[in-house]
């Protein structure tokens, strides 16, 4: 177990910049989702710290060990793949003692460490099987059990849920984070799954063309987002862009008849995105009690049930359209007024 | 109800049996010819079967002063030479074309299509003409260098592909682990080509066993594998002994057969398809 230390990490693929300047520091037994669309170079980062990407800058520390140019084989790291990456010709019982095997343990040791290691994904049983022959769910754990025996400095997980359908996804998601703070093993995991990254992680990062665009924990990164991009792929339905106006008290942009302030160095004419989620509104003045907030109006133009609420499509007067989630019944082509917390707008 | 089941279930027997008489047919049939061309010891036209069956034609090709023995142990020394070579061969380099970005991949892989991208004779003229200029007509290494020429087509693209289906990653879960690539190597990649290479040996095998124009300029008249023994009995007219070799030409081809389905039966080639 080891803290990570990555220093201004780069790696260039042509033209396209895969990392580009990342930092970040991993403390001891924490578990940081690394977060991303698909070519952010989440991967990159992970094949990165394993050593199968050869970095064009930067470095990166377990501890004080300096790895940056040390082989994929001496970082002592262990990976679970995409795929899980179990050899087919092996049982369970050999994929899972080979690590055991090149670090010259007794039999004895390999026997007592590949028992605990199948306890540990609750596997016992399965030893003598072949991969083929066990479930989707059952390879990942192997896969997990067989980077688990060797008493990695940091556990890499590349997407290690990707594969399975959304009721194993969901169930596994809280095993593996029970075992990582059981063993309090540091840990990097990658994924493209918003609710994944945020119920699970210590820390989360968010990778967008290869650049942090965000580091913080998950309650922090999801209620104050950095930036447009954070905020749209941490779930936020509603990205609006709206005109710069002016008059004698100053720059302000128009939503559902409110006022909403400007940020700073914007110019008249120049646009602003406006970011709010579609569940952080309220018909209900009072359970906003004596805070500060904004009046939006508009009339439903469509609505759809989603079961526990309500969507609906609220036209504003300045011709943009809402996504608000309500739990009441309303009329389509209603007007309606709704409140929301100045600071659960966000304006870019 | 259950009748019309029946006649559904016999209309279809009958068109499966008709089906598979007709695939026999095709396949077994030019077989069946040989087979009883070897036995004949009578068979003159227009009668649709011999009139004397016989081992004679066997007897003679086994016994005395028969070459028959002689080449059949030729061709096969040859043809396992070859399958030796060409698998010391096409391993690395297929496995190089599979897992590396050469710059001059292309280029390579069509170098080695090229002895059968032109038209065999001309090639093996100027093959012959330069094997001349080496001592390598008449020898059996000279007709090993022709055979080998003509399977690495086959090895090394077979063996390409076969190291190109295993995903990379199971090499890099051994490395992540502590396997150096030296050991990752024989421990994970080559058992799990192993199928691949099996197949690409025994098409190496078949080739040169089979191998037929190329033998005949470089080796004839001196090396007489079992293809040109045959050639020359069918051009003596002797149907029944150029009937005997052919049918101990087929022998290697069947056999393989078994095994290859045998090796396609096995544990771990399910790990082929991950």
């Amino acid at each position: 177990m080891a803290n990570l230390t990555i220093r201004n990490l780069s790696k260039s693929y042509g033209a396209v910049r895969a990392l580009d300047n990342v930092s970040l520091t991993v403390k001891e037994g924490k578990l940081a989702a690394v977060l991303g669309p698909s070519g952010s170079g989440k991967s990159t980062l992970v094949r990165a710290i394993a050593g199968f990407v050869r970095c064009d800058s930067g470095e990166i520390l377990l501890d004080n060990r300096n790895i940056t140019h040390e082989k994929p084989e001496l970082r002592n790291t262990a990976m679970v793949f995409q795929n899980y990456a179990l050899w087919p010709h092996m049982t369970i019982y050999q994929n899972i003692a080979y690590g055991l095997k090149l670090r010259k343990k007794s039999p004895e040791e390999i026997r007592e460490k590949v028992q605990w290691a199948l306890e540990l994904v609750d596997l016992q049983g399965l030893e003598d099987r072949y991969p083929k022959q066990t479930s989707g769910g059952q390879q990942q754990r192997v896969a997990l059990a067989r980077a688990l025996v060797v008493d990695p400095e940091i556990l890499l997980l590349d997407e290690p849920l990707s594969n399975l359908d959304a009721k194993i996804r969901y169930r596994l998601r809280f095993e593996i984070k029970k075992l990582q703070k059981r063993l309090n093993i540091t840990t990097i995991y990658i994924t493209h799954d918003q609710e994944e990254a945020l119920s699970i992680a210590d820390q989360v990062i968010l990778l967008n063309n290869g650049q942090i665009q965000q580091e913080d924990d998950p309650e922090s990164i999801y209620s104050s987002p950095n930036n447009p991009f954070v905020a749209e792929f941490l779930g936020a339905s509603n990205v609006i862009t709206a005109d710069i106006l002016e008059d004698d008290q100053g720059l302000y942009v128009l939503l559902g008849g409110a006022r909403l302030p400007v940020p700073r160095g914007k110019k008249p004419h120049d646009k602003v995105s406006i970011i709010m989620r579609a569940d952080e509104v309220s018909q209900d003045r009072e359970a906003l009690g004596d805070s500060s907030f904004y009046t939006l109006k508009g009339r439903i133009s469509e609505q759809m049930y989603l079961g526990a609420k309500r969507r609906y499509e609220v036209a504003t007067g300045e011709g943009h359209t809402l996504l608000v989630d309500l739990e009441k019944r309303l009329p389509t082509d209603a007007d309606i007024e709704l409140y929301i917390h100045r600071d659960k707008l966000y304006i870019y | 109800m259950q009748n019309v089941t029946k006649s559904k279930w016999w209309q279809t027997m009958i068109l499966k049996t008709i089906a598979m008489v007709l695939i026999g047919f095709i396949v077994f049939g030019p077989l069946m010819g040989t087979l009883l061309w070897s036995f004949a010891e009578k068979w003159f036209w227009p009668a649709a079967f011999p009139q004397e069956l016989g081992l004679k034609y066997w007897k003679i090709a086994f016994t005395g002063q028969s070459p028959v023995l002689d080449s059949m142990a030729i061709s096969i020394t040859i043809a396992l030479i070859v399958v030796v070579l060409a698998t010391l061969i096409s391993v690395p380099a297929g496995y190089a074309l599979a897992r590396f970005n050469l710059p001059w991949k292309r280029i390579l892989l069509v170098l080695f299509l090229m002895p059968q991208a032109f038209p065999q004779l001309p090639v093996f003229i100027n093959m012959t003409s330069i094997f001349y200029r080496y001592d390598l007509v008449g020898t059996v290494p000279g007709v090993i260098a022709v055979h080998l020429v003509i399977s690495l087509v086959y090895s090394v693209w077979i063996t390409t592909a076969a190291f190109k289906s295993i995903p990379v990653t199971l090499e890099e879960a051994a490395r992540n682990l502590g396997a150096s690539r030296l050991r990752v190597f024989f421990r994970i990649t080559l058992p799990l080509a192993t199928p691949g290479l099996i197949a690409s040996s025994i098409f190496v095998f078949i080739t040169s066993f089979d191998e037929f124009t190329g033998t005949f300029f470089i080796g004839a008249p001196f090396i007489q594998t079992l293809p040109t023994l045959m050639y020359t009995a069918s051009m003596g007219y002797n149907m029944q002994y150029a009937s005997v070799i052919a049918i101990l030409l087929t022998i290697p081809a069947l056999l393989f057969m078994l095994v290859l389905e045998k090796f396609l039966k096995a544990e771990y080639i399910s790990g082929l398809g991950v």
